[in-house]
């Protein structure tokens, strides 16, 4: 299975994300990103992020994103 | 049909459809406080349908759409109350995403009378390249003064639909932040490229030398001034015409790569109304 920062690189490979506390501030996920990631995320671990919750502060780091998927019960 | 008075409001009713949406989709990619800037101007308006919202921004002459749907037959539904509401309206939208994606949405457009006007693809550079010598003689960055030059120049040489020409409000947004340079021409700008800088990343948003300067190496030095000027971002991106080989063509040249993200921008004329 691929771990959070292996999706993140796949989308943007040039970036790295395990330093940056804010992606959307840095300018390294767009608007777009942000759709491709929610995809990314639900297939790889079997979830379905709600459209609720398709909101920058829940992306805008790998700890924002760990605490959203343990929303759904997965421990990344 | 409701005027837009506040960001939220439009986030609130986008988060709606959002809900438990199984094939969702959307394009309104706009920030916060783009959002919040249309909101102000008055030019922004939601139609809330069922499983659906339509928006629409009154930029000059047009109507820019944008959508979010739960799935693609309440798009269809709100498309159709929609135009209908608003025959005589020249409308323009973009759907961008991945080809695979963007094709079923078009479909969807298409069944309202929408066609394609022009397809755009993302080009993008990665990784901090190589410092490239700036040697960009005449190349300025813009003044205040130059805004009204800027927008008259815009709207000379590009194409409304496919380019969404800045406001004034935004061009002086982009020369305080020294996102503009021109090459002039006497009194007159002769080209002028336009970027964004967010971060590490940066947007080419606009790169044009007036057709009566074509061939004078005056976009090479523009370019040049630009790459210089970024040489620390880490991601250049840009949207071009997909037909428009001869400028892919320079930006591959300049290191630039497609990455496969479209943009079908569709238009639909007033007179191909079906009442």
């Amino acid at each position: 299975m691929k771990s959070i920062l292996d999706i993140l690189t796949d989308i943007r490979p040039e970036f790295d994300f395990s330093t940056s506390q804010d992606y959307l501030a840095d300018g390294m996920l767009d608007s777009f990103d942000m759709l491709a990631l929610v995809s990314d995320l639900d297939r790889e671990f079997g979830i379905r992020i709600e459209g609720t919750e398709i909101l920058p502060e829940n992306f805008c780091n790998l700890q924002a994103i760990r605490n959203l998927l343990s929303k759904h019960g997965v421990a990344a | 049909m409701k005027r837009v008075t506040e960001a939220s409001v439009l986030q609130e009713a986008m988060s709606q459809i959002r809900r438990g949406a199984a094939e969702f989709t959307v394009n309104l990619f706009a920030s916060n406080p783009k959002i919040e800037a249309w909101s102000t101007e008055g030019t922004l308006w939601m139609l809330p349908c069922e499983g659906a919202l339509l928006i629409h921004r009154h930029d000059g002459e047009l109507e820019r759409v944008y959508h979010v749907a739960s799935d693609q037959p309440s798009l269809s539904a709100a498309l159709g109350k929609f135009v209908e509401s608003m025959p005589d309206q020249l409308m323009v939208t973009d759907l961008v995403g991945r080809p695979e994606d963007v094709v079923p949405v078009t479909r969807t457009y298409q069944q309202h009378g929408f066609l394609t006007h022009a397809q755009l693809v993302r080009m993008h550079r990665s990784g901090v390249q190589p410092a490239m010598k700036n040697g960009a003689t005449n190349v300025e960055l813009a003044n205040m003064e130059d805004v009204p030059k800027l927008r008259a120049f815009m709207e000379r040489w590009l194409d409304p639909l496919s380019e969404q020409i800045q406001s004034v409000g935004e061009l002086r947004e982009a020369v305080v932040s020294q996102g503009v340079f021109v090459v002039r021409d006497g009194h007159d700008l002769a080209g002028i490229l336009i970027h964004e800088t967010t971060g590490q990343s940066t947007v080419l948003r606009y790169w044009h030398v007036a057709g009566n300067h074509h061939g004078k190496g005056i976009g090479s030095r523009l370019m040049r001034a630009f790459l210089a000027r970024c040489a620390t971002s880490r991601r250049i991106a840009l949207w071009v015409i997909a037909g428009n080989l001869d400028a892919i063509a320079k930006y591959y040249h300049y290191g630039f790569n497609e990455d496969g993200m479209v943009d079908n921008i569709m238009v639909r004329q007033p007179e191909q109304v079906t009442r």
